[in-house]
């Protein structure tokens, strides 16, 4: 009797361990695991453990049925931009033009020193007299960046619609000089508009722009953040931005965490959400077809019996299906296994939350680095990066996973580039790295590794 | 009035410093004049571009009340969003969880949530571990804020005093119209507005909106550029004034958004440029719109306001001025060598008068001898009578011919004293009795109080022509008198000459006068004969010789005062 209830009891837990949600084609998938689902029992002792709360998209099984987009692009103009990169910027933004169909909307505003809408809000049919528009951009003056995302949000807002990938992509090369310039600024505004479904991008070019200011913009706003080092790559980086927007599946997504009794989350490592007491609340502006965007939240377990099983959170989720335009809700259910067998700890980790993990953990210690370097403290950032690379390296080669090996190597060259000289560029580059590993960002354009 | 005497005068004027003294007196007087003139019409000028100046600003000031207008729309649909966001939130239920502030938090509205209760205790959120620091650092001074504030009503206005920010709210309390639910309040030097909204159980709340949110409301609902191919939609198209840049400005003078035109002169900042500001309504008050215009958009509101016409009109008086002042300066230049060339025409006269002169004297004493042996004694009393005549005469011609050429001298600076140790009264004694045959017959008595027995240093030329000028004139003018005191005493170096007459006097308004060149008293012909240079010789060579000559006040008749300045042996 005992063992058939134990038995019962390994197999509800198993399952749990991964409960995944309803499994349709065309829904997302909410996956909820531990770094470590069967932890040693330390008896009064306080336990420290990573939740994983992972949503995927589903595929896009054919362009057409994509969700039509309105998007706004946020062209800086400034006298910095002169040449190559007001050249390639245009040609960035034609390319665009030219992917969009009838249906999507869109709006282009520049800014120098005062703001030009010089394409309201409208539908992308008319190609040709956009593309001429686009054409006539040339680079002059300052840098009113605030102004210019602000008027390209309103043209956004104007054909605001909750079945629309809504987004403003701003392209800047240089400090804002006009107008509000504070990070805190941009990032309220960035979080105010994901709230109304609106999502930001930011693109630095070159090595003037202010990286805080446009990663906690595109942070707070729920869109992608990257550092274009050469405006050659600019209507690449177009390309890709714009295969993100256009395969875009679920929107507005809001996961719920509720701990169990007993657990308390400290912190969500790859996002600033809101704790209060047992409920964790997170969002995501958006998910794109087959992307898997992960959160890792530390907890903290009192240590349980021997072989008994506890609770540790309910998660559910709720967003906005753009293929089938319904509310759709996901749940699911966590608990952690306690044992006093090392071996059946190990046994038990599953690689690929754990690699996650890690690499949120080594996100965070990266962030720590840049604030250390910051500070002017380059030799502690110097010696944590080096630690947090053989961390990396380790683990990566013990899970086996790429990632971790590619961002451990990242982490060993922002080490030995922490110099005055370097510091600007590899600023950036951390920048976009710590942005790009904790929203899960499909892609980079400058990387450490290929300099 | 001397100088203005000496300017009317000029025609027969002939001392030339003094003349040249005048004219740049005159100079002066002109510049001063024009000088007065172009500051007065600057004056007026300022004057005018001031007013309208100050005209143009209330032109500017009016372009930017319907802007402020729009933007007080803004926070009122800010209130009637919140109040309803509020109020879905009050019908529900009466006890508030967290979740449902939760909910509220989720408006892109706001930005951060606190709620407090009776005791001013935090009862959202609970948890600030896991907020980073500016997050923490806004619920900080949000919470201060609201704890601050007075519990009744929202509208008082008491101060905080314990925190390094400031509060504003809204005049009245909360039933009034939403808007008076605003708070405004400074947080790292920026401003920040929240709502305050009071819930059941004496709890309170206080929703902060996301400044980068509502700034960008603003920003957004402001002008900007637009390209020709797409019409605005902005309701500030007509507001879009050529030349005119617009500005928001930020607490501390930093620029949220500009629009409109460039001023092109604006960095240069070569004048004070046109510009007027507005504060915005409460609760964003803390916020001012600006308008600058730019050169050509000045010249459209204040008018062409330009200086020509006063340039002009300065131009012209000044010119007229100048025109005036070079004609009297020409013709005094041609009086003064006309006078000068009259100078020397009678100074050239009179050394030619001179030589044959002495000759008639040189005779006059030969002669003289030649009578003294004539035995015949009437004969020769009536020849001396005779011959004491011609010499008195030729002596008086002397004195006149030396008068002349003194004053010749004294025109062209060509002055020297010879000092020489003498005693003063013996020089006295030989001046005086040159004059007294003279005197004599003129029925004048010469009374002698000599007292000036030291040697001193003296040009005896000069005691000698003051004396005889001076008994010249009592001989001419006071002989009615019958009398005349010759003085001497000696003060120190001072050596004092005085000669007092029994004659009519001089009226005091002339005491001064006579001692100008060519003033008589009588200038009619029949008076006694004279020149009128006489007095002005006797001063000016007082004044070569350190002194002066002056008239004493008597209560009769004239009593003239020489005063020398001889060094005694002992002083030098």
């Amino acid at each position: 009797m005992n063992l058939i209830y134990k038995s019962l009891l390994y197999t509800t837990w198993t399952l749990s361990i991964f409960a995944v949600g309803f499994c349709r084609a065309d829904q997302a998938k909410l996956s909820v695991g531990l770094g470590y689902p069967t932890m040693k029992v330390e008896d009064g002792k306080k336990l420290t453990n990573h939740l994983h709360v992972s949503l995927t998209g589903f595929e896009l099984k054919n362009e057409k049925s994509r969700a039509s987009t309105n998007i706004a692009i946020v062209i800086d103009k400034s006298g910095s931009m002169q040449g190559e990169k007001i050249e390639q910027a245009r040609n960035a933004a034609i390319s665009a033009i030219d992917r969009m169909s009838d249906n999507d909307i869109v709006s282009i505003v520049t800014y120098d020193d005062n703001v030009q809408v010089l394409v309201p809000a409208t539908k992308a049919s008319d190609r040709q007299a956009i593309k001429k528009l686009i054409g006539s951009i040339n680079a002059d003056g300052s840098t009113a960046l605030f102004a210019g995302v602000s008027k390209g949000a309103a043209e956004v807002r104007k054909f605001l619609d909750s079945q629309r990938v809504n987004r403003v992509i701003l392209l800047s090369d240089g400090m804002a000089n006009i107008g509000p310039s504070n990070p805190s600024d941009l990032e309220q505004l960035g979080g105010s508009l994901i709230k109304e479904g609106i999502s930001v991008t930011t693109m630095g070019l070159g090595s003037g722009y202010n990286e805080d200011l446009m990663s906690r913009l595109a942070r707070a706003g729920s869109g992608n953040h990257v550092f274009i080092e050469n405006a050659a790559e600019l209507v690449n980086v177009f390309q890709r931005e714009f295969d993100d927007v256009m395969s875009v599946v679920a929107k507005d997504i809001r996961i719920q965490i509720k701990m169990a009794e007993g657990v308390r989350a400290v912190k969500v490592l790859n996002d600033s959400a809101d704790i209060n007491g047992q409920i964790v609340e997170l969002s995501i502006g958006q998910l794109y077809s087959n992307q898997e965007r992960y959160f890792v939240v530390e907890i903290e377990i009192p240590s349980g019996v021997d072989e008994t099983e506890s609770s540790i959170a309910t998660v559910t989720a709720k967003y906005n299906n753009l293929q089938t335009n319904t509310t759709d809700d996901l749940s699911s259910k966590v608990g952690v296994r306690f044992t006093s067998n090392d071996a059946e700890v190990e046994k038990s980790i599953n690689k690929k939350v754990l690699a996650n993990c890690v690499l949120q953990i080594g996100n965070a210690q990266n962030r720590r680095a840049t604030e250390l370097r910051d500070q002017g403290r380059e030799q502690e950032a110097e010696s944590l990066l080096r630690m947090n690379c053989e961390y990396l390296g380790d683990l990566g080669k013990k899970l086996n996973d790429d990632r971790l090996v590619e961002s451990s190597a990242a982490n060993g060259i922002q080490a030995s580039n922490l110099d005055d000289k370097n510091w600007n560029v590899n600023r950036k580059l951390m920048r976009q790295r710590q942005y790009k590993e904790s929203t899960n960002q499909s892609y980079e354009s400058a990387s450490e590794l290929a300099r | 009035m001397r100088w203005w005497r000496r300017v009317t005068q000029m025609p027969n004027f002939t001392n030339l410093p003094s003349m040249h003294r005048s004219l740049v007196i005159l100079w002066l007087t002109l510049l001063l004049a024009i000088a007065a003139i172009a500051i007065l019409s600057h004056r007026s000028w300022q004057r005018q571009a001031e007013a309208a100046q100050s005209r143009a600003e209330k032109l500017m000031t009016a372009l930017l009340v319907p802007i402020r207008d729009d933007l007080r729309q803004q926070t009122d649909r800010y209130a009637i969003e919140l109040e309803r966001l509020v109020n879905s939130l009050q019908s529900a239920t009466n006890e508030l969880s967290a979740s449902e502030f939760l909910d509220v938090k989720r408006s892109p509205l706001v930005e951060q949530l606190v709620v407090i209760d009776r005791e001013k205790r935090v009862v959202f959120p609970s948890n600030t571990e896991t907020m980073n620091a500016s997050q923490f650092n806004l619920l900080r001074n949000a919470l201060e804020m609201l704890q601050g504030l007075p519990q009744e009503a929202v509208g008082s206005d008491d101060s905080l005093g314990q925190s390094m920010m400031t509060q504003r709210t809204g005049p009245t309390s909360r039933n009034a119209a939403p808007q008076a639910n605003f708070a405004a309040w400074f947080h790292n030097r920026g401003l920040m507005l929240s709502y305050l909204v009071d819930l059941p159980d004496e709890q309170r709340m206080m929703l902060v909106l996301p400044r980068g949110r509502w700034l960008a409301d603003i920003v957004a609902s402001l002008p900007e550029v637009t390209s020709n191919a797409y019409t605005n939609t902005g309701s500030f198209k007509s507001e879009l004034v050529e030349g005119i840049e617009f500005r928001l400005m930020d607490v501390g003078g930093t620029e949220i958004y500009r629009w409109g035109d460039r001023p092109m002169m604006q960095r240069s900042n070569q004048q004070a440029s046109l510009n007027a500001i507005l504060p915005l309504d409460f609760p964003l008050d803390a916020l001012t719109l600006q308008c600058i215009a730019n050169p050509s958009a000045q010249r459209a509101l204040i008018g062409e306001n330009s200086r020509w016409p006063y340039v002009l009109a300065f131009g012209s008086l000044a010119m007229l001025i100048f025109g005036l002042g070079t004609i009297v300066t020409l013709s005094f230049r041609s009086a003064i060598n006309q006078a000068a060339r009259k100078i020397s025409f009678v100074n050239q006269v009179s050394h030619e008068l001179k030589t044959p002169l002495t000759n008639v004297m040189l005779y006059c004493d030969l002669l003289a001898r030649d009578v003294d042996q004539i035995h015949d004694s009437e004969d020769a009393a009536i020849l001396r009578t005779r011959l004491d005549t011609m010499q008195i005469e030729s002596k008086r011609l002397e004195h006149l011919i030396d008068n002349i050429l003194q004053f010749a001298r004294s025109n062209q600076n060509k002055q020297k004293l010879h000092l020489r140790l003498q005693i003063p009264d013996e020089t006295l004694t030989v001046a005086v009795d040159r004059l007294e045959p003279r005197l004599t017959r003129a029925g004048i008595t010469i009374v002698r109080e000599f007292s000036a027995p030291l040697a001193a240093m003296l040009d005896e030329q000069v005691v000698h022509q003051a004396v005889d000028n001076l008994l010249s004139n009592v001989e001419k003018y006071a002989a009615t008198g019958g009398r005349v005191v010759v003085r001497s005493s000696q003060n120190g170096e001072l050596l004092m000459i005085q000669i007092a007459d029994c004659g009519p006097g001089i009226p005091v308004v002339m005491r001064e006068r006579i001692f100008e060149p060519f003033v008589r008293l009588d200038d009619s012909l029949e008076s006694s004969a004279g020149t009128g240079i006489g007095l002005s010789i006797v001063r000016q060579l007082s004044k070569l010789h350190g002194g002066d000559c002056k008239v004493l006040p008597t209560d009769h008749g004239a009593c003239f005062q020489v005063t020398i300045r001889a060094t005694r042996p002992a002083d030098v």
